[in-house]
């Protein structure tokens, strides 16, 4: 099944079925040459069970994933500032209808804080719209928790394969993880996180990733607390930056494995690791270790 | 949304694609795809390829069809690959500029996608390998088209492909290759029917040798559009010759784009009619926004 495409095809022993979102026509058979291309195009595949013929189950998840794929798709459309105005409009509207039911809604709040509005996203210029304002308002206004979280992660599961890691990553936005810790950070910590993590279902209950998850909330409280310090010594800009590089840039797997132990043991732990292990300019080194009162390393 | 910064250009087909870090060309894929073993493998058909042709013209020639065999022969000769993909696919390709247009097994070797069902991957990978052997997997599909239109049954966006970026990397074989794998009940071991596949170059032979028979006189620009690809949405009678591309390519291999219709069928929901607008709305912007020549199919 694929949200993005709007498209399942189920396998029996017998026959393929095409299912289509939006289509309300019983499931139609196909070529087995359709799931083949299916599978070379489109990148969002999952397999669930489908169930009996006329596979009511699957039809339901397909057409809830869609609507959700869709309405978060033209809603980032609403945003682009190179599009026409009108084409924005239209974006708008059509995403605020999909987005008029709830578990949609709420879904997409979900992904809006799993991954940081993109910087170039024209806020002031989205046309004002039922949801999707709503929606916009509080990513933009909770975009700093959402990079923290995302930081604290990438950190955390970094020891997962690259593809188990994003298929945790996107059951925990699914599963409304990112929205509690980023709630929590923004507002009351531990309140909504650790009510989530009360109701986890498998396989993120399951250790070692529920262990990770916990491991997750306090590395990202303790990176939100280097990002305060940074900004009452006045050097959140400079700072931030040799922070978001050190993610992007260098190979976190190079990274020493006591590198979180470290940090654990100095309040300044991981401003002066960062500082030192990603070359920042010694200058700038020297100025953020003088304000925050510890020697130079 | 600003695209990465272009490095230099190829100097195989001259896109301005070629982006720091990567090793080939993202339209057509060299230095990786400059040796395409499918060119080197369709090479050793070339023998029988001719005697087909020679054998085609004399049957045209005999039913007073030379004319209409010469017009085909020109029309042939002037073919290019075109895939269909839904307008969905089409907005992910033409919005990420990094999106490749791959082989399911690509998708899988690169960790892209986690692969199918194990009886569905193997029939995958067995079709690619009876034509192929190993580099079966990294071929990407695409129809012989006159008039830029494809196969309708795998989308109603038609992806012109631009000669220079796929002529050196490119066979045709003469139908689908899951019809011929099973119309010729080919097995693990057994060789390839002489004469059906050939080199991009020789692509009008092929085209001769198909549907000489099918010549008539008098025949028509139209007729011959007609006699080479037929597609009315329905894989399984689909009529055309099969464009293999070795490696991938990316929207600058893409010269020229037709557009279908929206789907206006009453089966169609309101909310996936009004989805579909809007993609397509914004696909035509981004066409205009990327100087892809495109027109309404």
């Amino acid at each position: 099944m694929s949200a993005r495409a709007g498209r399942a095809i189920v396998v029996s022993d017998s026959e393929h079925y095409l299912l289509e979102a939006g289509r309300q026509i019983p499931p139609q058979p196909c070529a087995p040459g359709q799931l083949n291309n299916f599978l070379s195009l489109v990148s969002d595949i999952r397999q669930l069970e489908a169930g009996a013929f006329p596979f009511a189950e699957a039809r339901q998840t397909l057409e809830r994933g869609w609507r959700e794929q869709s309405a978060l798709d033209l809603l980032l459309m609403a945003l682009d500032g190179d599009l026409e105005p009108g084409l924005r409009e239209d974006a708008a509207q059509v995403a605020s209808r999909l987005l008029a039911r709830t578990e949609v809604c709420l879904a997409v709040r979900h992904r809006l804080l799993g991954t940081p509005l993109p910087k170039e996203a024209d806020i002031e210029g989205l046309p004002e719209t039922p949801h999707v304002t709503e929606l916009v308002r509080e990513a933009s206004h909770s975009r700093e928790m959402v990079v923290i979280a995302n930081q604290a992660w990438d950190r955390v599961f970094w020891d997962f394969g690259h593809s188990e890691r994003r298929e945790i990553k996107d059951r925990c936005i699914w599963e409304g993880g990112f929205t509690a810790l980023v709630k929590d950070l923004q507002f009351d910590p531990d309140r909504h996180f650790q009510h989530w993590l009360r109701h986890l279902g498998t396989p993120l209950a399951e250790p070692p990733v529920s262990d990770l998850l916990r491991k997750w909330q306090e590395m990202a409280g303790r990176f939100l607390e280097e990002t305060r310090l940074c900004r009452s010594v006045g050097l959140e800009q400079e700072v931030g930056e040799v922070f978001s590089r050190s993610l992007k840039q260098v190979p976190l797997e190079k990274l020493p494995r006591n590198a979180l132990d470290l940090s654990e043991k100095a309040r300044t732990g991981i401003i002066l690791h960062t500082l030192t292990l990603h070359g920042a300019d010694p200058n700038l080194r020297r100025r953020v270790l003088d304000k925050i009162g510890v020697g130079r390393a | 949304m600003p695209f990465h910064p272009v490095v230099e250009e190829c100097p195989y087909c001259h896109r301005l694609a070629l982006y720091e870090d990567e090793p080939g060309c993202r339209a057509c894929n060299t230095p990786l795809a400059s040796r395409a073993p499918n060119v080197h493998f369709s090479e050793r058909f070339r023998s029988a390829l001719e005697d087909r042709y020679r054998e085609a013209r004399t049957e045209a020639e005999k039913n007073g069809a030379s004319d209409s065999l010469a017009g085909l022969e020109a029309a042939a000769s002037r073919s290019m690959a075109v895939a269909n993909v839904d307008v969905g696919t089409a907005c992910d390709i033409f919005s990420q500029p990094k999106y490749l247009y791959t082989s399911y097994g690509k998708l899988v070797e690169a960790g892209v996608r986690a692969p199918a069902a194990p009886e569905h991957d193997r029939h995958r990978t067995t079709v690619d390998g009876l034509l192929y052997g190993s580099y079966g997997k990294d071929i990407a599909f695409a129809a012989l088209s006159i008039d830029g239109r494809g196969l309708t049954s795998y989308g109603s966006v038609h992806l012109e492909l631009d000669e220079a970026t796929i002529d050196f990397r490119a066979t045709v074989l003469e139908d689908n290759s899951f019809h011929f794998v099973r119309r010729y009940r080919l097995v693990a071991g057994d060789p390839l029917p002489d004469g059906f596949l050939a080199p991009w170059r020789l692509r009008a032979w092929l085209a001769v040798a198909k549907l000489a028979s099918k010549l008539r006189p008098d025949m028509t620009e139209d007729d011959f559009c007609k006699l080479l690809l037929e597609s009315n949405g329905n894989r399984d009678t689909d009529v055309f010759l099969e464009v293999h591309v070795y490696g991938t390519f990316n929207f600058q291999a893409v010269r020229r784009v037709k557009l279908g219709a929206l789907d206006t069928s009453s089966d169609l929901g309101e909310e996936a009619r009004e989805v579909q607008r809007v993609r397509l709305r914004w696909l035509r912007s981004q066409l205009n926004h990327l100087s892809v020549e495109w027109s309404e199919a």
